[in-house]
């Protein structure tokens, strides 16, 4: 399905990803963790096409992310960038509408307009439908693009698997639509596509992920299922700070504590 | 589009069509909206009441050439300024602004004093050396803007607007240059240029620009929906399946070339690509699908009322109508950069 074999990425003489090798099937939810400036970013963007890596291969679907066409590849996969700036004051529903760009020649179909509706239902902005986009908050724009690549991804014409990418999708969202976007992103996956994102809150990974990549200066530091991944030394080394993994009290998976030193905790006294 | 764009257009249209019919009456000898459809009822071989004969060669040889060339460099400028603007993703980017005009202009001056002396007034497929040259000129700014106002997928507005202000300037020498060195004859020519006028039309003039016109609305607006997947940035367009680079060609060459050719046939009308599109956007919204048809008749309509009243207000002299619409647009440029103040800075 999706494959990335020995990804190199350089920029002058430094490695910005070196030999980054991943496998996902259909039903993958994959987190890639990792501190600022591993690499998280451009890995994502070396799958969707939009910078070439300078040695290594990606597939989707069989074929080589390169020899995709632009058209047929919007159709295949989206991608929820971390900076989305709209230049012009758009309404929130044309900006959804630009999901179902890569669908229609030059009017949206019936089919377009249900799928703009079904994601504004979906990310639970449909009463900001009409609203100017530059006069809602941070998260709810944050929930409007993600609305809009979820209308490109709705496809009931086509059964082939779809790939979506999200570049720290939690970024401005409170803890009900933190998990509003993994339960969709989970069954979103579950129902036989691949979804791939770049996290930082390492709790939800463990909850709703399958796959997780910890990457550090460019390199895999460690992968695999939560489970096998998550473990006090691969975590204190990727982080380069002391955590502790503990059995979730109700869940049956892991959840990692922070400690800080005790003379500064007894302030809070 | 909603419905309340739907309706703008519509009046828009129908707008148009009786500003062009009413104001081909007036001028130094008016002629009445009855006397108009009694001549077109005529034109068209029906059985006609009596028509003034004298009226009749009036309205068509004169006044029809002329408020249709009015519509038609209206539409042009307002065109090519909202796709310029889709394209640098800024509500600032007009031709007249960002140099492209006086681009035009410098090769027009050019061609006037060293140009047709060595060569003649030689013709190319119908098109003369002028229009040719001036499309070249406006292309080559273009270009320059383009390049030199992007990085990394974005565009600098303050280095679009400061560029502009060099190739006007530049331009601006030039031609200055040029009236110091041209004859009595070509010193006129150069005049009409740099102030813009409506004076020169005639029908071959109207069909050239028709054209054009209609070449960029064929190409232009089907591609609506590049032009708002640009807001997002270049690199989220692309995502969305749309092919940037061949957009931006696209923009460039079809707006160098509308742009060039209203330049060679009427001079530099400034500023309405800038002042009907932020109209347009203001009563009906910044959705291209709309916004495009819009700025091309409400350009269409407003240049016809102002060439009518740069006609007729000081008849028979009459006020060149790039003074009108920079006296116009320039003080809306001045409120559009106070208000965008933000945005500049980044």
């Amino acid at each position: 399905m999706m494959e990335l074999k020995n990804i190199t990425f350089r920029v002058g003489q430094r490695d910005i990803l070196h030999n980054v090798s991943l496998h996902a099937d259909r039903g993958s939810f994959i987190g890639i963790l990792g501190p600022n400036g591993a690499g998280k970013s451009t890995l994502i963007k070396t799958m969707s096409g939009e910078i070439t890596p300078t040695s290594g291969e990606i597939t989707w679907l069989n074929q080589s992310i390169g020899k995709w066409k632009d058209g047929q590849l919007a159709k295949s996969r989206a991608v929820l960038t971390q900076k989305s700036q709209v230049s012009l004051p758009l309404v929130n529903k044309e900006i959804v509408m630009m999901g179902r760009y890569p669908h229609f020649k030059h009017s949206p179909e019936t089919r377009d307009y249900h799928a703009v509706e079904n994601a504004f239902h979906k990310t639970g902005t449909h009463p900001l439908a009409d609203q100017v986009y530059h006069q809602t908050s941070g998260g709810e724009q944050q929930r409007i693009q993600l609305a809009r690549v979820w209308s490109q991804l709705d496809d009931n014409l086509s059964a082939s698997p779809k790939l979506f990418l999200l570049d720290e999708p939690l970024n401005n969202l409170d803890i009900f639509h933190q998990h509003q976007v993994l339960k969709m992103a989970a069954e979103f996956a579950e129902a036989g596509n691949v979804v791939i994102a770049v996290m930082h809150d390492i709790n939800l990974a463990a909850l709703y992920m399958n796959h997780l990549m910890f990457l550090k200066k460019g390199k895999v530091v460690a992968q695999g299922t939560p489970d096998e991944t998550l473990t006090d030394e691969i975590l204190t080394g990727v982080y380069n700070y002391p955590l502790t993994v503990v059995d979730h009290p109700e869940m049956n998976t892991k959840t990692i504590l922070h400690t800080v030193s005790n003379t500064i905790h007894s302030r809070t006294k | 589009m909603n419905n309340k764009s739907k309706l703008i257009l519509i009046t828009l249209l129908i707008g148009l069509v009786i500003s062009l019919l009413l104001t081909s009456g007036f001028g130094a000898v008016k002629i009445g909206i009855t006397e108009i459809f009694n001549i077109l009822i005529d034109k068209f071989g029906c059985s006609a009441p009596q028509v003034n004969q004298r009226l009749e060669a009036i309205w068509f040889s004169i006044r029809l050439p002329r408020v249709l060339l009015s519509a038609l460099i209206g539409g042009s400028l307002s065109l090519a300024g909202s796709t310029m603007q889709g394209l640098f993703r800024n509500p600032l980017a007009d031709p007249s602004v960002i140099g492209i005009s006086s681009g035009a202009a410098m090769f027009a001056a050019m061609t006037i004093v060293w140009l047709v002396p060595l060569v003649g007034d030689s013709e190319f497929l119908g098109f003369s050396l002028l229009s040719i040259t001036t499309f070249i000129g406006a292309a080559l700014a273009a270009i320059f803007i383009f390049n030199i106002a992007r990085y990394k997928g974005k565009t600098l507005v303050s280095t679009m607007l400061l560029a502009g202000i060099a190739i006007n300037a530049i331009a601006g020498s030039v031609i200055g240059l040029l009236q110091f060195l041209a004859t009595d004859l070509q010193l006129r020519d150069l005049t009409f240029w740099t102030l813009g006028s409506l004076a020169g039309a005639s029908y071959t003039v109207v069909g050239i620009i028709a054209v054009v016109l209609i070449i960029c609305i064929i190409l232009i607006i089907p591609e609506y929906k590049s032009f708002n997947a640009l807001t997002l940035g270049e690199h989220e367009a692309k995502l969305l399946g749309i092919n940037t680079e061949k957009l931006k060609t696209k923009v460039i060459v079809l707006s160098a070339l509308v742009v060039g050719v209203s330049v060679a046939f009427t001079g530099i009308i400034a500023f309405v690509g800038l002042v009907v599109p932020h109209i347009m956007r203001m009563i009906g919204g910044n959705d291209h699908r709309y916004v495009l048809p819009a700025s091309l008749m409400g350009g269409a309509l407003l240049l016809n009322i102002t060439d009518t009243i740069a006609r007729t207000t000081f008849a028979p002299v009459e006020i060149p109508i790039g003074v009108i619409t920079s006296l116009i647009g320039a003080p809306l440029f001045l409120a559009l950069l106070i208000h965008s103040k933000k945005t500049i800075q980044s």
